[in-house]
């Protein structure tokens, strides 16, 4: 699993979403965790970010850049690529999450979750990358 | 650690916390303000139902919506509002809510849904009971409900039948006897309630054994005690009246599904119950419309019942300001406009391509004609009206003087009947419905039965 150290990026435009989901990384045990309210700001924090990010996980829908926009970003940027993310997504987007997942997501969330549920698919990403 | 259930309320307004109280004794209440922080720490002890007022302190109705369901991702949440500005019911249960309501009109809705949760969330030790009338039931055959009567004296229930057995006959032979005349059955067992009675009514409309007259009666009478459900005692505040109406209409529901035009009627609820209306005047006059058809044996129940969902549907495609007015107080250019609305919902059946027969037509467009020819739209009078017509303008007539409307008194179902028959007896002008029609009409409600004219 992730080591409990690594620098988590929370994104979200909603306030109460980004506590929340900040929360539940704390929970699952990571200490080191800073929040951006959109794509944009999380951009501009992913290059500023020292020590580097090492997980973001990011909402869908969001003002100035969506989190499809991020993920593209992130993985045109040889500094950047190989950062894992996770997309959280609402239940009506779940259809398009082939379009996330051609985008360089590594997995996605559905909304609302549990912590159980976020370090499953943490953990999922954490040993596919492992296996590669 | 209590075994109450207990309740989280977060940011009520306080006089929806007044009804919430009033709807909730037996319950635990932790209250918390509408406070970010608030709402994502534990509240102890844990709740079983979330409870949350419009959104606020510059929360979106999404953020509140989501945040909630995050924190409480098995339980039930309710959105309560008092305001209709903001109030996107939609919105709020895409986001996260499981019902939004708008009080005070979906209060019974919001009291039958919280008993429910609570009886479901509490393992028992809450239950919640509804008054009944339990059609022709005897001793011999066994109820798939349980049954229980009510101790006025120390307020308390007491079961007389378990589910799957009968009653027994003492019991009956009291009943029938003293003024306690209704039963009451577990709110969760509502729905075995609801087909056995329309199942019995079903039956009664069948039985080959039976004359047509004797079947007539039959039904006259069943419908006679399902209505005066409406009328006891627990009945007399508009919320537990509208309640019993609302059991009706599970009834019809029930009664319909059961028939040939089962899934006829389920698609016409479907493109209804899209614009999400928790109290509905189309649901009541459905309900009572098609209780007078089985009571009178005028026209098919399931006729009557698709007329009540559908005959005000045009009023949807007229203007926005005419929509939210009563007809006495618009002004006689919005009157003119607001009397092409059973044209529209002609109109607007048939643009839809919804396949109703003949007579349902013609009873929607004639639901506002008159029998002294002074109705609309086309001033038909006398034996011109179909008698569907009338029923349907009956049961839209009774629901509209029973519904409680903003600022305006509302008549209490004895008031509304009464009301109907001076009208028509005190002016010989006004005879707005076919006497004979509506003399028998009257008999199905309690004292509105003719006095016996024999003398012991
Ligand atoms: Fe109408």
């Amino acid at each position: 699993m992730f080591n409990p150290s690594t620098p988590v990026l929370v994104v979200d435009d909603m306030m109460t979403m980004r506590k929340l989901v900040s929360k539940i990384c704390k929970e699952i045990g990571f200490t080191t965790i800073s929040e951006a309210a959109d794509g944009a700001l999380a951009w501009t924090a992913i290059q500023n970010a020292n020590p580097p990010i090492g997980l973001v996980i990011s909402d869908w829908n969001m003002p100035n850049a969506t989190g499809i926009d991020l993920v593209k970003r992130i993985r045109a940027d040889s500094r950047f690529n190989g950062i894992p993310f996770l997309m959280v997504t609402a239940e009506a987007e779940q259809h398009q999450v082939v379009e996330a997942l051609k985008a360089g997501v590594d997995n996605y969330v559905v909304k609302p979750f549990s912590a159980p549920v976020l370090k499953e698919k943490l953990e999922a990403i954490y040993n596919k990358r492992l296996a590669k | 650690m209590s075994n109450k259930p207990s309740l989280l309320t977060v940011g009520l307004e306080p006089d929806i916390e007044r009804i919430i109280n009033d709807l909730l004794e037996k319950t635990e209440v932790v209250t918390i303000p509408m406070d970010v922080d608030q709402l994502m720490s534990e509240v102890s002890p844990p709740p079983c139902l979330v409870i949350s007022g419009p959104p606020k302190e510059g929360l979106s109705g999404a953020e509140l919506a989501q945040t909630l369901r995050m924190q409480y991702p098995e339980l039930p949440l309710f959105l309560v509002c008092n305001a209709k500005s903001g109030f996107e019911r939609k919105d709020f249960i895409k986001n996260g809510f499981t019902d939004a309501f708008l009080l005070p009109m979906d209060t019974t809705t919001l009291r039958a849904k919280l008993s429910d949760e609570l009886a479901k969330a509490s393992n028992g030790t809450i239950r919640v009971f509804r008054p009944v009338k339990i059609l022709d039931v005897t001793a011999e055959e066994p109820l798939d409900f349980e049954t229980s009567i009510f101790m006025p004296v120390n307020k308390r229930y007491i079961k007389t039948s378990n589910k799957g057995d009968a009653v027994d006959q003492s019991l009956l032979t009291k009943l029938k006897s003293s003024k306690m005349n209704s039963m009451y059955v577990p709110a969760e067992q509502m729905q075995n309630f609801y087909s056995y009675s329309a199942k019995k009514l079903r039956d009664m409309g069948s039985k080959a054994t039976l004359s047509a007259t004797e079947k007539r009666d039959k039904l006259a009478s069943s419908v006679r005690d399902l209505i005066s459900g409406l009328f006891t005692e627990e009945a007399a505040s508009f919320e537990s009246g509208q309640a019993m109406l609302k059991d009706c209409g599970e009834i019809v529901k029930s009664y319909i599904v059961q028939g040939e035009d089962a899934e006829w009627y389920s698609r016409i609820q479907a493109i209804l119950g899209e614009r999400g209306d928790n109290y509905s005047h189309a649901g009541n006059v459905s309900t009572l419309a098609a209780l007078f058809s089985m009571g009178l044996g005028i026209g098919k129940p399931e006729d009557m019942a698709l007329a009540g969902l559908l005959h005000d549907i045009g009023i949807a495609e007229l203007p926005g300001e005419i929509q939210i007015k009563a007809p006495e107080d618009m002004t006689p250019q919005e009157l003119e406009i607001y009397k092409k609305h059973p044209e529209m919902s002609i109109n607007m059946i048939k643009l839809r391509k919804i396949i109703v027969p003949e007579i349902v037509m013609k009873a929607i467009l004639q639901h506002h004609e008159l029998y002294n020819g002074q109705g609309y739209p086309n001033g038909y009078f006398g034996d011109r009206i179909c008698k569907e017509a009338q029923i349907l303008a009956l049961a839209d007539k009774f629901d509209y003087l029973t519904c409680l409307k903003e600022g305006r008194p509302y008549l209490s179902p004895s008031e509304a009947i009464e009301h109907l028959r001076r009208l028509q007896v005190d002016d010989p002008s006004k005879i707005h419905y076919q006497p004979d029609l509506l003399k028998r009409l009257l008999t199905l409600f309690p004292g509105g039965i003719p006095t016996p004219t024999h003398n012991p």
